[in-house]
């Protein structure tokens, strides 16, 4: 355990309006790997990933991205040290196309955004790198589309596709399949699995076949506890998650 | 000596107490509009001058202020409920950006109409006879139409205030305020409550315009020079708080009632300096929200 | 917005493709139009003529700056005649102090000045959109009259400033404009206005910074977690758009030879924002067509009533009611309209 965590959260607390959401967590997450973050709901799975893409300030604690303290940083800060996020409640430039919504991931990621004298028409290996973006998430037929007109299924992938344009060192999916039909989960599975590659991954998701599928170690939430830590099989065994969580959505 | 200091200073209060109250006149109908609406209202201080013209002509007829003082806000406000049948109404859910568009509109049009029926020139509005006198303590001569004006505003505090917070009435807007949807389906017109509002707000405007008129006069430029003024009062005091208006109010009025008997020349800048006082200390506004 | 890469687009769709590249050229064609009639104007229309173009392309560049905040970020500033006037105000001062330079770069240096003093003032306005912004920005523009009106010594006050243009006006060591003319001066206005007009176009329509801008105009939340600095992005839009409008200022200035408090009043502000929506907000050059169109009413219609303004506003409030796109809106979706059954009979 002598190397550094990616992302290491120490005592973190946060409260809204008196009332704590998360108490005292302490949280190591390994680059490289695949963390899936379960939990019921107003466990505080959403509040954690707020206050680790700087959406919250927290009460208590700090943050340290790469041992370094990021708890200071604004989200923008954070994002270009390597975090990206998607997001529970859809967030896409809605009145632009899907290629439009990528390349803006792109722009930013490349560090070409602030440049006034490349001429957006010319930036060939751009237009090249998000129709692979598009194409990767299977939205290589829609970079015409408006992203507020595509299919809801389709406009989830294109959240995550411009998670995936910025290849970030630690990807954040904030209940990725939420909505999706069992197919469309299927197919988002599959897309995952294969793009994710080295990539770390802080997965929050309800329904366990996602979270079963993608993640090598998974942390239980409680009332803003960690209740528990272990591997799929670990957990899937845990008499107390099956009581706290499991149990809640067999019933 | 000594008495000199404290005339300076019954008279400074009283400056400062009229000020305050005035500005707060002003602002207030804004306010309430655009903190229970959701409508920012950049007419809203043509509605103050038309207060000032309407009163001018209902005075010049009748003979009476106070004819003037009843007559011309209630006119002011039937206008405002057509306004708002007719224009507003369109525009509760379509954002800042075209209520800002089409009410700027609006005062351009106010602006020019009344400048087609009252001319280009400036006109004074006579104190009833009543208040036209002045009075003396501690050695300062106060004008008697001021302590008036602090009394309108008080009167005018205390019903707002009992108005929202004692009735029944008050309780629906503010709950309209809030959640129409709900206050619909519990069988309430929120389109009524919303008009009624509305219609408070300009009244509200109206009443100050006729209050300033024997003080400075009805003029072509009263609007835009009374909307920089209630635009502060509304930012600093954050945005659509009451509360936060009438103390702004009050900050103006210090700073105007005081400063105007050191500094007068520089009496133009004022505001600005409360405006930046404020948002350098509070850069949301005294009571305004932090996100939004 | 800029339309997405025809290379990209032809592959998946051409027909579309060939849509969208067939709006992009026309648009390119009528801008280019335009500024050719602008530039011809002195050997087509009269003395008169020219003096109130000259009028309407300065209000038309300061409505284009306006716009930019307003298109590309969506903030309404009811306070731009703020950076117009102060602009006025220098450039009138530099003449009268240094008439032994280049005029050109007196006025580059008063544009330069003006996005000074945007970066510094957008810094407070910017910090939050919506009302709160368009609110700040009119208090600003108040004090800035109100410093105008007060400081007699720099500005006139209520006089103004007149004869502060030189006799002879130094375009270039060693190449003087003796007493120019109505046309020459047109010209020369047009010379600076037009490169830096379309160099603000470029970079928004063109550039990557441009399409960063957009992106935070349509999604602030998502462009921060996407690495943007939202506020700065903002704030550089503000300072471009108050560089702008003290370039228009400066123009005005020595357009009309005369500065008063008129062109930094809160109205003046309100004008701006009429003639920018009246022309169109949703194309760069709509609110130039709405400073002529402005110019032309104004002159047209005074001669029948003195209260044309009246009319103005009301169709302002009709604008804004039904055709938010303004002219050049009602004439693009005209134009959509026309092209749409020509576009289905080639699919």
């Amino acid at each position: 355990m002598s190397e550094t965590p990616l992302l290491r959260l120490d005592g973190i607390a946060k409260a809204f309006a008196g009332t704590p959401v998360l108490v005292d967590l302490d949280l190591s997450v390994r680059a490289g790997e695949r963390r899936g973050l379960i939990g019921p709901n107003g466990a505080g799975k959403t509040t954690l990933i707020n206050v680790i893409t700087g959406a919250h300030q927290p009460d208590a604690g700090d943050i340290l991205f790469r041992g370094k303290s990021i708890r200071r940083l604004p989200p923008h800060r954070r994002n270009r040290l390597g975090i990206s996020r998607s997001f529970q409640i859809l967030s896409l430039f809605g009145e632009m196309t899907v290629g439009e919504n990528i390349r803006n991931a792109i722009l930013r990621y490349r560090g070409l955004h602030v440049s006034p004298r490349r001429l957006l028409r010319r930036l060939d290996t751009i237009f090249t790198e998000v129709a692979a973006v598009a194409e990767m998430v299977g939205l290589g037929r829609a970079l015409q589309e408006r992203a507020d007109n595509l299919p809801y299924g389709m406009q989830r992938r294109l959240d995550i596709a411009l998670v995936l344009a910025q290849q970030p060192e630690l990807i954040i999916l904030d209940e990725p399949a939420a909505g999706l039909s069992a197919a469309e989960t299927r197919d988002l599975i599959a897309v995952l699995q294969a793009t994710i590659g080295k990539r770390t991954l802080i997965l929050v998701e309800h329904d366990m076949d996602v979270v079963y599928a993608l993640s090598d170690r998974i942390t239980v939430l409680d009332y803003g506890l960690v209740l528990t830590e272990g591997t799929p099989a670990e957990i899937n065994a845990n008499p107390d998650v099956r009581r706290v969580y499991l149990g809640e959505e067999a019933a | 000596m000594s008495s000199h200091v404290a005339s300076l200073l019954v008279a400074g209060s009283l400056d400062a107490l009229t000020y305050w109250s005035l500005a707060f006149m002003v602002a207030a109908g804004l306010t309430v509009v655009f903190g229970m609406l959701g409508f920012l209202n950049a007419a809203h201080t043509s509605f103050y001058m038309l207060g000032g013209y309407v009163a001018y002509t209902v005075a010049g007829a009748t003979g009476s202020f106070w004819a003037a003082l009843l007559l011309a806000p209630l006119l002011v406000a039937v206008t405002g409920v057509i306004l708002e049948r007719l224009l507003f109404a369109k525009l509760y859910r379509a954002g800042h950006a075209s209520q800002l568009l089409l009410t700027i509109g609006l005062a351009y049009v106010i602006a020019e109409a009344s400048k087609l029926v009252w001319g280009d020139s400036a006109f004074a509005v006579a104190p009833p006879p009543s208040l036209a006198g002045r009075i003396t303590v501690l050695g300062a001569t106060l004008p008697v139409y001021h302590l008036f004006i602090i009394g309108a505003a008080m009167v005018l505090v205390c019903v707002i205030a009992a108005l929202l917070l004692g009735t029944r009435l008050g309780m629906v807007i503010r709950a309209a305020s809030v959640h129409p949807e709900m206050v619909g389906a519990l069988g309430f017109k929120v389109r009524d409550i919303y008009t009624l509002v509305f219609a408070v707000g300009l009244y509200l405007a109206a009443f100050a315009g006729v209050v300033m008129a024997p003080l400075e006069g009805v003029y072509p430029a009263m609007a835009d020079d009374a909307l920089v003024q209630a635009f502060i009062v509304v930012v600093a005091g954050g945005l659509g708080s009451l509360p936060g208006a009438f103390i702004v109010a009050g900050l103006l009025g210090l700073v105007q009632g005081f400063g105007s008997v050191f500094f007068s020349a520089y009496a133009m800048f004022f505001p600005f300096t409360v405006l930046g006082g404020v948002l350098l200390f509070r850069p949301v506004g005294l009571f305004g929200a932090k996100s939004a | 917005m800029t339309a997405y890469p025809d290379a990209l687009a032809e592959a998946r769709s051409p027909r579309r493709a060939q849509v969208l590249n067939l709006h992009a050229t026309v648009e390119a064609l009528v801008t280019v139009a335009l500024l050719a009639v602008l530039v011809a104007a002195p050997a087509l229309f009269s003395r008169a003529t020219i003096n109130d173009l000259g009028q309407a392309v300065c209000l038309g560049l300061f409505a284009i700056s306006f716009n930019i905040l307003f298109k590309y970020s969506g903030l309404l500033s009811f306070g731009h005649a703020a950076f117009f006037g102060f602009a006025a105000y220098t450039q009138a001062l530099l003449l009268q102090s240094f008439a032994g330079l280049p005029v050109p770069l007196l006025i580059l240096a008063t544009g330069l000045s003006a996005s000074v003093l945007g970066y510094l003032i957008g810094q407070i306005c910017v910090r939050r959109s919506g009302a709160y912004f368009s609110m700040t920005t009119l208090a600003i523009a108040a004090l800035f009259y109100a410093v105008a009106f007060k400081w007699h010594a720099a500005t006139g006050g209520t006089d103004g400033l007149d004869s502060f243009m030189p006799s002879s006006l130094m375009l270039l060591p060693r190449w003087h404009l003796d007493s120019p003319g109505i046309s020459e001066t047109y010209l020369l206005v047009l010379a600076i206005l037009i490169p830096v007009a379309v160099a603000a176009w470029a970079l928004l329509e063109l550039t990557p910074f441009g399409s960063a801008v957009v992106a935070v105009k349509h999604n602030e939340k998502r462009a921060a977690f996407l690495g943007y600095d939202t506020h700065r992005v903002k704030l550089a839009n503000f300072t471009l758009a108050a560089g702008l409008a003290g370039v228009a200022g400066a123009l005005w200035a020595i357009d009309n030879s005369f500065v008063s408090t008129d062109s930094i009043d809160l109205s003046f502000s309100t004008t701006v924002v009429i003639i920018a929506f009246l022309g169109g907000s949703v194309w760069f050059w709509g609110p130039l067509i709405g400073a002529v169109v402005y110019i032309a009413a104004s002159d047209w219609l005074s001669a029948l009533t003195p209260h044309w303004q009246i009319w103005l506003g009301l169709a302002f409030i009709l604008v804004v009611l039904f055709a938010p796109g303004g002219i050049t809106g009602l004439v693009k979706s005209l134009w959509r309209l026309a092209l749409r059954p020509q576009a289905a009979a080639n699919v």
